[in-house]
């Protein structure tokens, strides 16, 4: 496991940057700041990250979060103006427009394999897409607020939704029909973020500034580790690396890592940035790098040290 | 469920000239005065309050000195501002909140972190107007909404002093 985290790349950006997301291969980035999605390369093996280019002209509201396809072919951007733009990654021609949120669309998320998009919002509804041919599938009632993040199981499709209404609802598809399998109620506040570890166990973090570990035995979810002093702020994003190495990012500039198996706070870093960080992701192959977005309108690459 | 206070009580206000704000032209160097509550009201005791456009925040005793905590000593400076609508169930509540929010986000240097919320005990729904202020989220989609923004503006609209340079506001960009 790692003791500290040095940052190994900067990109540069004009406004506060919600959210970042690693391409399939790691070698490209996406982020969402204003208006504007970027598009991130490195020049070379270890050197400079530059912007490739700008997806602009689309959206007229903020930009939320944006998430690349686990196959790689298409990028998804949520924003504001009630919409999710599909964009093909090999020429980022925009290749869908998913209309149907009734305001705000605040995160997206895409299952494993890449055949659904799920998105979330404003108006307190989770919303399932088919990828084929970007036809609605079904839309999700039972949280009584906004709905602020979402995660889909690698291996099972479950879909976990975060929300204003401090709960964690799960979702899965009996083959018939998605319905709610369990409402997770251990948060105080906000749910900002959550991320599952393996099939049976979810990492959550919110305004609460807690971080709890969930496990699931047969439908029931229980909290199996708590953190309540991780950060002074609220906590707005956490990943996980298949190893159990999870992060957390936080409205007090800094940066935690837990260890999930031992349960015990590895290191912080606590001016990771000069502002809030909004976002926290792993890179997809090598577990050492992540990428962090923050009110300070940079993301910085960070190279984790044993 | 709207209720709105039509005849407020008006606490007499400072004079400008004695306020008490220290400003000098801004100079070289890294030396910085810590802020103060004194300073930090200085910045909002002249927003408005948008049921009573005439009426600043600090004549109707909604903000006052004694409701800005400033703490700079630790790791994380933060300013806290508490707030007192004029009744219990007034419905420009969260309004006045994002008021405050708002100067404060344009007048405050970047490394404070803010908390606008309502004074305890003072709001049938201060839990809830809380929550809605302390969410970055909502207040930041709120103020995409054309018509909001031009409401708080109107609020905010002169209560700056860009002519003049704080001593310790090198920070600072644009406010507005």
């Amino acid at each position: 496991m790692p003791s500290s985290a040095v940052p190994v790349g900067r990109l540069a950006h004009e406004d506060r940057v919600w959210h970042v997301t690693w391409s399939r291969d790691g070698l490209l980035l996406a982020t969402c700041s204003e208006r504007c999605v970027r598009i991130w390369q490195q020049q070379q093996q270890g050197g400079a990250w530059v912007e490739a280019c700008q997806l602009e002209e689309v959206h007229d509201r903020t930009v939320r979060c944006v998430s690349w396809s686990p196959c790689g072919r298409f990028l998804a951007a949520v924003s504001f103006d009630a919409t999710c733009t599909v964009w093909r990654t090999i020429d980022f021609d925009l290749v869908a427009t998913l209309e149907g949120h009734e305001n705000e669309v605040k995160a997206c998320a895409w299952n494993a394999n890449a055949t659904l998009i799920a998105t979330c919002g404003r108006d307190k509804t989770v919303w399932l897409w088919e990828v084929e041919d970007f036809e609605l599938l079904t839309v999700l009632h039972g949280h009584s607020a906004d709905v602020k993040a979402l995660a889909f199981e690698p291996e099972t499709d479950a879909l976990a939704s975060a929300s204003y209404d401090a709960t964690i609802k799960i979702w899965e598809d009996d083959g018939d029909d998605w319905a709610c399998r369990g409402t997770l109620e251990g948060h105080t506040s906000t749910v900002w973020d959550c991320r599952f570890l393996d099939s049976n166990r979810l990492a959550s973090c919110g305004a609460d500034r807690r971080v709890l570990v969930w496990h699931n035995n047969d439908g029931a979810w229980t909290v199996v580790s708590r953190f309540d002093d991780l950060h002074a702020r609220p906590i707005y994003s956490i990943d996980a690396t298949s190893a159990g190495l999870v992060a957390t990012a936080g409205g007090d500039n800094a940066l935690a890592f837990l260890d999930a198996e031992t349960r015990l706070l590895l290191f912080r870093v606590p001016r990771a940035h000069d502002g809030d960080l909004n976002c926290v992701r792993f890179h997809p192959k090598d577990p050492t790098l992540l990428a962090t977005a923050s009110d300070d309108a940079t993301v910085l690459v960070w190279r984790l040290v044993s | 469920m709207q209720e709105l206070n039509a005849n407020p009580s008006i606490a007499p206000t400072e004079d400008d000239d004695s306020c008490h704000v220290v400003r000098v032209p801004a100079h070289n160097g890294n030396h910085r005065d810590p802020f103060t509550a004194a300073e930090v009201f200085d910045h909002i005791r002249r927003v408005r309050d948008p049921e009573h456009e005439t009426l600043t925040l600090e004549q109707l005793r909604v903000t006052t000195m004694e409701n800005v905590t400033v703490d700079e000593d630790g790791d994380m400076p933060t300013v806290t501002v508490r707030y007192t609508p004029t009744i219990p169930h007034c419905s420009m509540a969260t309004l006045i909140g994002l008021c405050l929010s708002v100067k404060l986000l344009r007048s405050l240097p970047s490394r404070f972190k803010q908390t606008v919320m309502i004074t305890e005990g003072t709001h049938s729904s201060e839990h809830e107007i809380n929550r809605q202020l302390a969410d970055k989220e909502r207040v930041a989609a709120a103020l995409e909404n054309p018509h909001l923004l031009k409401v708080v503006n109107k609020c905010i609209s002169a209560t700056s002093h860009d002519d003049l340079t704080y001593a310790h506001d090198n920070l600072r960009t644009t406010t507005s």
